[in-house]
């Protein structure tokens, strides 16, 4: 089997730019934020807050909770269904 | 993709809610008949769930310094059309908004709409008509999962524009500078994700061909050439 190996190196490589992001970095959604403040002229204030803000400590923690989660979940089911052929 | 907490005023969270809503709960409806009638499904529901689940926690570089996220929608969208995965984009829009402050539980309804919805429904569309052309299946899941990509930023681009209209030229001068931000950094993104979709795709047909023409997702003929070496078309 090929694909293992293709999608190892897929997810390697996504990861590796995923690290490589880091700093300055500027998220979509807050340039879209921006954006907002263009078009009012800065006369709209956001109406609620979240509940809760990660700091920069936990924000990694958190993403990396989701990445990992996803990737054990995906890494296993890949593998069951892999092995269900040769059943 | 994520419209931040408190960036659609009054009325349009509450709309975006009122047309989400619906489609969640008849995935929701349809994840339950599956869990009962077609448990051997399952473990492709997890793999869509869970591909959602990592390719939305990327934050990938993209144009002018701007970074941004893939959806990971279209492989749901594919195999179990674009209510189921709207269920699965709710679980991470929910976890995304209460720990990440990504998006906000006001504007969960727009996200929903967006990332669950139509993204979803573009890949879906996007894919049956191509197959019915008779592309290859890695390129219609390639090209699916693509559009699903970008059919989700630019409903964000949309809402945002029907929300917050310019002063001179109204929603269409709005959308265009929405799109300017989410679209344009999105092109590099949509194409990794749909190569990457379609990688994955391609492993789950070679060893569950069976279950995907059960599942109406390849046609009789494709499931047939499978494992001949000749080119897969549904």
């Amino acid at each position: 089997m090929r694909w293992p190996v293709i999608i190892a190196a897929g997810a390697i490589a996504f990861l590796a730019a995923f690290y490589a992001a880091g700093a300055g970095m500027v998220g979509s959604d807050d340039r879209a934020a921006d954006v907002v403040g263009d078009i009012t002229e800065n006369s709209y204030t956001r109406w609620i807050s979240p509940i809760y803000e990660p700091g920069d400590d936990m924000e990694p923690i958190l993403f990396g909770l989701q990445a990992g989660a996803g990737a054990v979940v995906l890494s296993y089911f890949i593998l069951r269904i892999g092995s269900m052929t040769k059943g | 993709m994520h419209i931040m907490e408190g960036f659609l005023p009054h009325p349009w969270w509450e709309i975006w809610f009122a047309l989400s809503l619906p489609v969640v709960a008849y995935g929701a409806r349809r994840i339950g008949l599956l869990t009962r009638e077609k448990r051997d499904t399952l473990p492709l529901l997890a793999v869509a769930g869970a591909f959602v689940f990592v390719l939305s926690s990327l934050k990938l570089p993209s144009m002018a310094g701007t970074c941004s996220h893939p959806t990971g929608t279209g492989i749901g969208a594919i195999m179990f059309g674009p209510a189921v995965t709207a269920v699965l984009a709710t679980i991470v829009l929910v976890y995304q908004a209460l720990f990440l402050a990504h998006g906000g539980i006001t504007t969960l309804g727009a996200n929903i709409f967006s990332m669950g919805i139509i993204g979803p429904a573009a890949g879906f569309l996007v894919y049956r008509a191509l197959c019915r052309l008779g592309q290859s299946l890695f390129i219609s899941t390639a090209i699916a999962a693509a559009f699903a990509d970008m059919a989700t930023y630019l409903m964000t681009s949309l809402q945002l524009a029907l929300a917050f209209p310019a002063t001179t030229g109204g929603v269409i001068s709005s959308f265009f500078a929405f799109a300017a931000v989410f679209a344009l950094t999105q092109v590099p993104l949509a194409i990794a994700e749909g190569v990457v979709t379609a990688l994955i795709f391609q492993y789950i047909l070679q060893a569950r061909a069976d279950m995907l023409l059960k599942m109406n997702v390849i046609s009789k003929s494709s499931f047939d050439r499978i494992g001949t070496g000749k080119k897969v078309s549904r």
